[in-house]
């Protein structure tokens, strides 16, 4: 087995693959061969990632409650509050398509998760990006408990999608930098590449399962985050692929 | 930046020398992008309402009444009484009495013993008992109404496909992105709509998303929603799932209590629990070089 660089003069394209067969025959791709490319210029990439971290104190929330007075006695009673806020965690400059992958904390949990819990009283965020912000959303409700405040740390990978071939490169090497595939692939980027030291995972199965009422949580990496105490159901989630940028 | 083909590998870094590309370590591409809107309503879970009539013994403050009791009350008592006591005793005075050797009345003091009567007042402690009626303001006995509400438990799922990938491609991982509306949120009666983080705005969407959540005293949940975005052989497609165990809400109750007279009725809000979302989503299909 070897790879191939391959750079078709006449139609410009370049492919990288994974054997050495004669190069014409993934001109133009099956399939049944996109597990051999390494590297199509007219293939679609994910790439010039960007990564936006930030810390954030979301404010105490604190609970409504009044009492009322007997003869003898008086008894505490509780209204449910709820709200919103949001808070900026960073620029974002790929646009508001850009896919992203969001950690909370350190885990690669799912958007709308409950991160902070006292009693009956929650505070859930998603994080989510606009034209030009990354931010974050909490929706908080208290009733018989005040959340005290807390601080976060998020993380956010944003990706480029490299869909369009940009110029009249389809290669050049020089001695400091590598295009290729007009402008896919460039040595200016960072692309998601296999890893057995993943920044995050990537999957294409559920991370999340609802059952009696209760919600089991199993990250991309296999981790169970959480498992609510009357979960009923049986799932096990699925491990995804480590990548890195 | 540097750019190698060396056995069996090709490598290129960049400026600062690190990897940003290597053969070894592959680099995934995008197959596919699929757009599609779908639209989902979660259905109520149903309930029912409890009403319970209860009569109370306790104390009601609220609700005194003057009682009378018929009591037996004993005491050490001091009675005193004229009484009539008669007996007898010697009685002595002066008198005029004829004294046959002299022929003359002699006064002489003369006693004689005689059976006497007199009213005397006397006094002696006694145990004395009585029936009397002893009356006060008492909490009195009340009869109210509680009602409450029961959320039905339900499990409910419903999958969509989303999109189709060419066949024969065998995906390696999806990156979503979603743009979700709740036209209508559920809620319960005792707590209001069902909590949910969920902006109006693009997120991530990869693998599930927590859509709405409610917890039970004491922070146990009792109603989880997800949507997950997932790959099934070529298609890929969208699941919402909702479950709910049985939910009692008596904190919504409505108390009603009156005074010895007949049960109230009262009634408790019902919890809708359905709710209506609307998402865009746009779900970019990746596959690793084998």
């Amino acid at each position: 087995m070897a790879h191939t660089l391959h750079a078709d003069g006449t139609s410009g394209k370049v492919y990288i693959y994974n054997n050495a067969s004669a190069p014409s025959i993934y001109a133009v791709p099956t399939s049944a061969q996109l597990g051999d490319l390494n590297f199509h210029s007219a293939l679609s990439y994910l790439g010039n990632s960007v990564v936006v971290e930030a810390t954030v104190t979301h404010p105490v929330r604190t609970r409504s409650s009044y009492e009322t007075k007997g003869l003898f006695s008086s008894t505490t009673h509780y209204d449910p509050v709820q709200g919103t806020s949001t808070y900026n965690l960073g620029n974002n400059s790929l646009g508001a398509n850009a896919p992203f992958v969001p950690f909370y904390g350190t885990a690669q949990v799912p958007s709308g998760t409950v991160i902070h819990q006292v009693g009956e009283s929650v505070r859930a965020v998603s994080i989510y990006v606009t034209a030009t912000k990354v931010k974050i959303y909490e929706s908080w409700a208290t009733f018989d408990q005040s959340l005290p405040a807390i601080t976060r740390t998020y993380k956010v990978y944003l990706f480029n999608t490299l869909f369009t071939g940009s110029g009249n490169t389809s290669l050049a090497i020089t001695g400091n930098s590598f295009t290729a595939g007009f402008g896919k692939l460039s040595s200016s980027y960072r692309y998601l590449r296999d890893s057995a030291s993943p920044d995050f995972y990537v999957t294409d199965g559920k991370t999340a399962d609802v059952s009696g009422g209760g919600l089991k949580v199993v990250l991309p990496d296999g981790t169970v985050q959480y498992n609510s105490a009357n979960y009923t159901g049986t799932f096990a989630g699925i491990t995804g692929r480590g990548v890195e940028i | 930046m540097s750019f190698s083909a060396s056995s069996n590998n090709i490598t290129v870094t960049d400026s600062s020398g690190a990897v940003v590309f290597n053969t070894d370590t592959p680099m995934p591409h995008i197959t596919n992008v699929i757009t599609a809107t779908q639209a989902h309503t979660f259905p109520e879970s149903g309930d029912s309402s409890h009403v319970v009539s209860y009569f109370s013994q306790s104390a009601d403050a609220t609700c005194q009444v003057y009682e009378c009791t018929l009591t037996h009350v004993c005491n050490w008592v001091n009675v005193c009484n004229w009484v009539n006591v008669c007996g007898y005793q010697d009685v002595c005075g002066y008198e005029y009495v004829y004294d046959w050797g002299s022929g003359q009345y002699v006064y002489t003091y003369v006693c004689s013993n005689q059976y006497v009567c007199a009213d005397t007042y006397v006094c002696a402690d006694e145990y004395v008992c009585n029936w009397v009626n002893v009356c006060d303001w008492i909490n009195g006995p009340s009869v109210g109404t509680i009602s409450g509400n029961t959320v039905t438990a339900k499990e409910h799922t419903s999958t969509y496909t989303l999109g189709t990938v060419t066949a024969g491609t065998s995906p390696d991982f999806l990156l979503a992105l979603m743009t979700a509306t709740r036209s209508t949120a559920g809620s319960q009666h005792d707590m209001g709509t069902f909590t949910s983080a969920i902006p109006t705005n693009k997120i991530a969407a990869n693998g599930s998303t927590v859509l709405e959540s409610a917890f039970e005293p004491g922070g146990s949940s009792w109603l989880s929603r997800v949507v997950s975005i997932y790959l099934d052989g070529d298609s890929v497609k969208a699941e919402f799932k909702h479950s709910n165990r049985q939910y009692i809400g008596w904190s919504s109750v409505n108390t009603v209590s009156v005074c010895g007279g007949t049960y109230p009725t009262a009634s408790a809000a019902v919890s809708n629990t359905s709710s209506i979302w609307s998402i865009d989503f746009e779900v970019y299909v990746g596959k690793f070089t084998l």
